[in-house]
């Protein structure tokens, strides 16, 4: 399950030898289960990571991004349903303005905005959802440590 | 329903900041800076920003108390003060008036701590006078006082902003004089090259274009190093040192000795890194040195301070604008504590009591006869308590039970007094060893004036009527005049002691309230007209010639050994004061920081297994506290750092008592400690 | 000539805050007061003491009205209040802090002069008393702004975090603010913000801020002359009303019916750019 997605993934990690450490937000509503978002990262991304389920993305506080980075992690991953597909009709609305906004916020003060991930989810395509992550973990090895 | 704001000065630190007391309906509900104030300008640190929360808190005293047995119980003000008086009275009468001892307030105000000064000489009839300037500022006040006529600060707070180069040591700004550090960062804005030379990394070195961290209790070896360089590079100013001082010669022959190779086996710095310090600081047009206790607080403070007055002499930059000799007073009126006579050896601005002609004047203005010998100061009271020579202490508004060194030794001390009377706002841990404990007021109640760091006098006001039954600390010390028949103490308010302050009192002669509510005047201030002075010693020095002083490095009184591996060094922290006693009372404060820590650095710690919070035990010659660590890089390897703000964790149960032979000032930044970790068992 | 102005302003706000207590509508008049040296912000109550009344100096003076209206349960409070006064005090209303039905206000127009030293854009409240609009203007620090912008992301960084590490946690920023008025503030909370340290952690400290103040900073520049450590939070602030204008099409202080968008769904507030982005 954990074998290096692709070559070219395996091949940049012995090169930069930067492995990201990122904090992950999920809504436990497309994934209930956060044991098997963690098996989504590889290894040594998943050993320096937190997994953190949420009701619903609308949950998601900036403050959690925010502390996080704070906290010595490179980036934060938000996954959450598609727009209309919210159990709770619109929460994911109010997350995904926030999430733009302190995205923003994130640039002026010099924090690549791409550290911050946020990406909509179907729980019906694990194997889209572990290319997004791939290609956020391959951004953020390339952006390197947030500290 | 009322709202109103009352124009104060804040009363922690000496920036002398000007806050509005936010007051609706009779009770303080808040604190907003000024914005046309010269100092403050519309900011303040979080201190002054919660400068109201402790004025009305639960703790505050509201009737006096006197021990009955072991405990210390309500009683009413005429009780109270009748005992006083008789206990002094009788004391006095069989042990004689040097029996009796006298510890000022720097929290207080000018025309109290005038008062006190007055109670003590004039109603007891003695010199036994002294408060906390003794632990902070008693070199600076003896050393520029020696090598410059005056020992204050010599330029404004806003003139720093003029400086271009400004050397910073053992002084941490940011934490300590907030307001002050503000000017130190403009000025960089502006250009200027700062320097910081300071034992630990502290917060402002971060903004440092070079800092130097020089060994613990090295002060005099690298100033006499960086002066080596200045006369052997020849970046001396001689016009300056040929037109106004003497004793060069001297000063030369002896910096000689202090060679680059030399300095650094003393110091550790490296010679280059000094030697861009001495360009800067001498070749720049306007250069400042900004210091605190890193500088006075060693056996070796008055040394350390001349040493300063040497460099800044040297290079003439000293009696310019936004260029001289800058100590930070700590408190917000010990500068004015100071002023007024607050001290063994002086009457108010400085005129000593060993001259004949100031003793008469005042003997004359008083109508008593005054005693001519130097009292004791602060820790010399301490242990003549101890050796029972001193039979009655009278202390207002302070706590050496948390602020003197040695503290175990301070509590034996104060334990063998006849009389203890304490004045305070709060019950603190020196009130607890009372005889009689008498509530006073706040700086929110009463009417008055501060002194702060930059000789700068402004006006206190009352914003609120007095909590309980508490007395001005003025009041009290009339009323008991009084009762003790003393004549010459029916003052009506504040403003009537001042008058007589400034009768006597010739920096402050042109001081009026009347001038003050207009704005602040900085001393001196010598008639009406003067409009008072922004920066001292301009074309000649206040004794005329400035004296250059040689001097020797000594090591620091207790160094490390075996037994005692580390040096200790001690400190305030920015979200405290001095010993808690307000600003542990203050739930702002509190939240930010309830509990001391040791500052270990991450080598030392891995050494001994020391992890972040764990608990150590410290343990000196003289105690031991028992702290959480904090591991940071602040410190460097082989030192340590504890505030003295906690009393849980007091460092001065560990300090050594260890004193400057001149000014007599304890050895607070310097003594040998052992650290391990306590483990607990399972 | 400026000064007889001042003076004529002055003279209409007394006589409107004099018949405002005459008549007896209002508890107090909220406003400035000189007292020899410097001039404060006091509740008048009396016409006599309205004598002492002035217009200058800069205090966000709404703060104290929403203090006043929270410990006195009824009455009504007169303000006199500039444009900035005014905007803090639509947006309080917005926070249920303040009820507008308790304020008269009483609106005074900023000078050209008065707009220039605050950077302002829209120097007048809508509802004027006293003095003349000069209308919107654009007074704001353009050249600290386009440095700022200027700057290419790891310069942004540098800079930034090198000047917030100057903090020396005042809350000067917070406690001058009007709005920054949580009951219980995240910045004081061990969870968000380590206690007890200076420089606060970057970037908690002043990022928690900034975000809770993305939709509700007037722009009245408070925070940045209370700060005593020279981090220019007004300049931030005003590149992120920018933003939210991008993002949401929202501008703060208009209308007290307005509702944050960060609150509504999108079918109420739609977004304002492509989200191809995400």
């Amino acid at each position: 399950m954990n074998k290096p997605l692709t070559a070219e993934a395996g091949e940049k990690k012995t090169e930069l030898e930067f492995v990201p450490a990122i904090a992950v937000f999920h809504c436990r509503w497309c994934l209930p289960d956060s044991d098997s978002v963690r098996s989504l990262l590889n290894e040594e991304v998943a050993a320096k990571s937190v997994v953190i389920p949420l009701n619903c993305t609308a949950r998601m506080e900036a403050e959690f991004a925010i502390k996080a980075l704070s906290e010595g992690f490179d980036g934060i991953l938000i996954l959450g349903c598609e727009i209309g597909e919210c159990h709770y009709r619109t929460g994911n609305h109010r997350a995904l303005k926030r999430l733009l906004l302190l995205r923003d916020i994130l640039a002026l003060v010099g924090i690549y905005p791409e550290r911050l991930g946020f990406f909509w989810v179907s729980p019906f395509d694990q194997e889209n959802i572990r290319l997004t992550i791939n290609e956020y973990l391959d951004k953020l090895q390339e952006l390197g440590s947030f500290k | 329903m009322n709202y109103k704001t009352v124009m104060s000065t804040c009363p922690y630190c000496g920036c002398g900041c000007g806050i509005y007391l936010e007051v609706i309906d009779g009770h303080l509900v808040g604190t907003m800076p000024s914005c046309t104030h010269p100092i403050s300008q519309g900011s303040l640190c979080i201190k002054g920003w919660s400068a109201h929360e402790f004025v009305e808190s639960d703790g505050r005293l509201t009737r006096p108390l006197w021990k009955r047995g072991a405990n210390l119980e309500t009683t009413d003000w005429d009780t109270a003060m009748y005992f006083v008086a008789e206990r002094l009275r009788n004391i006095k009468e069989t042990y004689g008036p040097h029996a009796i001892a006298f510890l000022s307030s720097a929290k207080c105000t000018n025309e109290e701590n005038y008062l006190f000064m007055k109670f003590a000489r004039a109603v007891i009839g003695t010199n036994n006078i002294d408060h906390c300037a003794r632990l902070c500022h008693a070199p600076t006040v003896a050393g520029l006082a020696y090598a410059f006529g005056s020992g204050a600060m010599t330029n404004s707070i806003p003139e720093l902003e003029e400086a271009s180069c400004i050397l910073v040591t053992g002084s941490n700004t940011t934490e300590n004089h907030p307001l002050i550090a503000s000017r130190i960062i403009a000025a960089k804005e502006k250009g200027a090259y700062l320097i910081v030379i300071d034992p630990r990394r502290i917060h402002l070195a971060n903004y440092a274009d070079l800092f130097i961290q020089p060994t613990l209790g090295t002060d005099v070896a690298w100033i006499n190093g960086m002066m080596n360089i200045i006369i052997n590079e020849g970046w001396h100013n001689r016009e300056f040192i040929r037109t106004r001082t003497e004793n060069f010669e001297a000063l030369k022959a002896k910096i000689s000795e202090y060679t680059p190779d030399r300095v650094r086996s003393i110091t550790g710095v490296d010679p280059e890194l000094l030697k861009i310090a001495a360009r800067a600081y001498a070749l720049s047009p306007n250069s400042s040195i900004v210091y605190t206790m890193g500088i006075t607080e060693h056996t070796t403070g008055v040394d350390n301070v001349l040493s300063l007055a040497n460099l800044a002499m040297l290079t003439g930059h000293v009696g310019k604008r936004g260029s001289g000799i800058n100590p930070l007073r700590g408190q917000n009126n010990v500068q004015g504590a100071c002023d007024m006579g607050a001290l063994p050896d002086v009457y108010t601005g400085y005129q000593k009591v060993s001259d004949s002609a100031s003793r008469e004047k005042f003997e004359k203005a008083w109508g008593v006869t005054l005693p001519e010998e130097t009292g004791l100061t602060v820790v010399e009271m301490i242990d003549a308590a101890a050796e029972g020579e001193i039979k009655a202490m009278y202390i207002m508004g302070e706590n050496p039970m948390l602020s003197d060194p040695d503290i175990n030794h301070v509590r034996e001390a104060l334990a063998n007094l006849d009389l203890l009377v304490v004045q305070d706002i709060f019950i603190n841990e020196t009130a607890d060893l009372a005889t009689v404990v008498f509530p006073a007021q706040s700086f929110a109640e009463k009417d008055g004036t501060f002194t702060s760091t930059d000789r700068r006098v402004q006006r206190v006001r009352k914003a609120i009527e007095p909590i309980g039954e508490s007395k001005a600390d003025w009041q009290i010390m009339s009323e008991l005049a009084r009762l003790m028949g003393a004549k010459g103490f029916d003052y009506k308010n504040p403003e009537e002691i001042f008058k007589e302050i400034s009768s006597l009192t010739p920096s402050y002669s042109g001081i009026t309230y009347e001038r003050l509510d207009k704005g602040s005047l900085q001393w001196p201030c010598r008639s009406l007209d003067d409009p008072g002075t922004e920066y001292l010693h301009k074309d000649v020095f206040s004794k005329g010639l400035g004296t250059f002083t040689p001097i020797d490095w000594k090591p620091p009184a207790e160094v490390i050994d075996e037994d005692y591996p580390f040096y200790l060094t001690t400190g305030r922290v920015h979200f405290h004061y001095h010993t808690g006693t307000m600003t542990r009372r203050s739930p702002t404060l509190n939240r930010e920081m309830s509990s001391g820590s040791v500052d270990v650095n991450p080598q030392d710690a891995e050494k001994l297994g020391i992890k972040e919070k764990d608990l150590v035990k410290v343990r000196s010659r003289r105690g031991e506290v028992k702290i959480r660590a904090k591991i940071t890089e602040m410190v460097p390897p082989g030192v340590v750092f504890i505030p003295f703000n906690f009393r849980e964790s007091a460092a001065n149960a560990l300090t050594n008592s260890a004193r400057d032979p001149v000014s007599k000032i304890p050895e607070f930044k310097v003594c040998a400690v052992n650290l391990e970790k306590v483990t607990t068992r399972r | 000539m400026a000064e007889n102005d001042e003076r004529a302003r002055i003279e209409e706000a007394r006589r409107i805050a004099s018949d405002l207590l005459e008549n007896g509508v209002v508890m107090g008049v909220l406003g400035l007061r000189r007292v020899e040296s410097h001039v404060e912000p006091y509740l008048f109550t009396t016409k006599d003491e309205l004598r002492d009344l002035n217009i200058s100096g800069r205090y966000a003076i709404a703060r104290v009205a929403e203090n006043l209206l929270r410990r006195w349960d009824e009455g009504a409070l007169g303000i006199i209040i500039r444009g900035c006064d005014e905007r803090h005090l639509i947006e309080l209303s917005k926070k249920k802090s303040v009820d507008l039905k308790r304020i008269i206000t009483i609106g005074l127009a900023c000078t050209d002069h008065e707009a220039k030293e605050c950077h302002c854009l829209r120097p007048y409240p809508q509802k004027i008393d006293v003095g003349k609009s000069i209308g919107d203007v654009d007074y704001q620090d353009h050249e600290t702004l386009a440095r700022l912008m200027e700057m290419d992301i790891s310069e942004r960084r540098r800079f930034w975090s090198d000047i917030f590490n100057r903090c020396i946690k005042c809350y000067g920023c917070r406690n001058s603010c009007p709005l920054c008025n949580c009951e219980d503030c995240r910045l004081e909370e061990s969870r968000w913000v380590r206690v007890g340290e200076i420089p606060p952690e970057f970037p908690s400290f002043h990022l928690i801020r900034a975000f809770h103040m993305a939709d509700k900073c007037v722009g009245c520049g408070a925070c940045e002359r209370a700060c005593p450590m020279g981090i220019p939070l007004g300049k931030l602030h005003q590149l992120i009303r920018e933003d939210m204008k991008r993002l949401f099409k929202y501008e703060t202080g208009l209308n007290p019916e307005d509702e944050s968008p960060l609150q509504n769904d999108l079918e109420k507030n739609p977004l304002e750019v492509q989200l191809d982005e995400l």
